[in-house]
């Protein structure tokens, strides 16, 4: 009997297959959802190549692009908020990711229970916004522009780091990429403070990096939530 | 029945379904989840996945509740204890299952592999 049943389905190697990639999917649900701040890596690159491409920019037109830069980048979240809950609808995490507290303060998925639908992301985002605005309105330095590679490394890319992985290679590739980037910003970070690379250039990099792990993530998030079987049940 | 058969451990139907169990396995891993995100990972329709929410709630396996939002009705699951502990048992079983399905084919496959050749020694050709 238990033979006919086996037969009948899955076999139970795919079905953990699947398990796997089930439980990862709604232990990161949020933090898959990599669309919420990729228009603002997206807004801060294109900002960057253009400043690249001009020599000289006036400090109007610096402070123009930090008003925009800001108000695209929290329209795009709360929009992406709406957008994610509209189509993927929501989960309630039962316990927080990661134990570390600067990390569990800072990172959108390291939020106790109810809390952690929106208001950690805005923070988070708000930080970032302090953060960059700032820069733009006077001279990047050292001190204060270098910090901000290595401030979006700790948030946004050590947490995928730490994450345990499954034998799943597309989640593996997650960690890899996260890895890489770390290390790229890292290094581009090294290279700034020895000013072999100019402060737009670095910019560019780090945001570029920082849009490509978040759209891998959005790619993965929408790949594991659709390889499952579609509706084989007829009970 | 043989007496393979006869200890293979019986499998809990309810749970063995794929898209009940992608439903109980996403609601493994978190504290509660609502229905369009179940609708999603499950790959159901709304009819099927609210027939399949019903089965595993009279099954006593998941709560599920309705509440208005927004003038909109949301429809949240989550399991119970004894759901996690019908699938830890579930899991469990399918790895005896699975233990017992790989030790009989290498019975089976010991059984039928020939008898060793013994070099420069040619087998007796029939006729």
């Amino acid at each position: 009997m238990q033979t006919d049943v086996l037969a009948g389905s899955e076999t139970p190697a795919d079905s953990d297959k699947r398990s796997v990639e089930l439980r990862y999917l709604t232990t990161h649900f949020k933090d898959l959802q990599g669309l919420r701040l990729a228009p603002m890596w997206t807004a801060v690159l294109i900002l960057s190549c253009a400043a690249l491409a001009v020599h000289r920019i006036l400090l109007w037109q610096r402070a123009t692009a930090a008003i925009a830069i800001v108000l695209v980048g929290f329209a795009a979240l709360v929009w992406s908020n709406g957008w994610y809950d509209h189509h993927y609808g929501r989960v309630i995490r039962s316990k927080p990711m990661i134990a570390s507290g600067f990390i569990s303060i800072l990172h959108p998925e390291t939020r106790p229970g109810e809390l952690q639908n929106h208001s950690a992301g805005f923070v988070t985002y708000i930080l970032m916004a302090l953060f960059i605005a700032p820069q733009l309105f006077h001279r990047f330095d050292g001190r204060f522009g270098s910090h901000f590679g290595m401030l979006c490394v700790i948030i946004f890319v050590v947490p995928r780091c730490l994450y345990s992985t499954t034998n799943n290679t597309l989640i593996r590739l997650r960690r890899v990429l996260s890895l890489a980037g770390a290390t790229c910003v890292s290094a581009m970070y090294l290279c700034y403070l020895f000013a072999l690379l100019g402060t737009w250039s670095y910019l560019a990099g780090v945001c570029a990096i920082l849009l490509v792990l978040d759209l891998y993530d959005h790619w993965l998030f929408t790949r594991l939530l659709s390889g499952g079987p579609a509706e084989r049940s007829y009970e | 029945m043989n007496d393979e058969e006869a200890r293979m451990p019986e499998i809990n139907r309810v749970v063995h379904e794929p898209a009940r169990l992608a439903i109980l396995t996403v609601l493994a891993a978190c504290e509660r989840a609502d229905f369009l995100f179940l609708e999603r990972a499950a790959g159901l329709t709304r009819g099927n996945l609210s027939v399949q929410l019903t089965r595993l709630e009279e099954a006593g396996l998941i709560e599920v509740w309705k509440t208005i939002e927004r003038r909109r009705t949301l429809t949240t699951a989550a399991l119970t204890d004894q759901g996690r502990d019908t699938l830890d048992a579930y899991w469990k079983t399918m790895e005896v299952l699975r233990t017992n399905a790989s030790s009989s084919s290498r019975n089976s496959a010991k059984a039928t592999q020939p008898p060793p050749l013994i070099p420069g020694k040619l087998s007796p050709t029939p006729g």
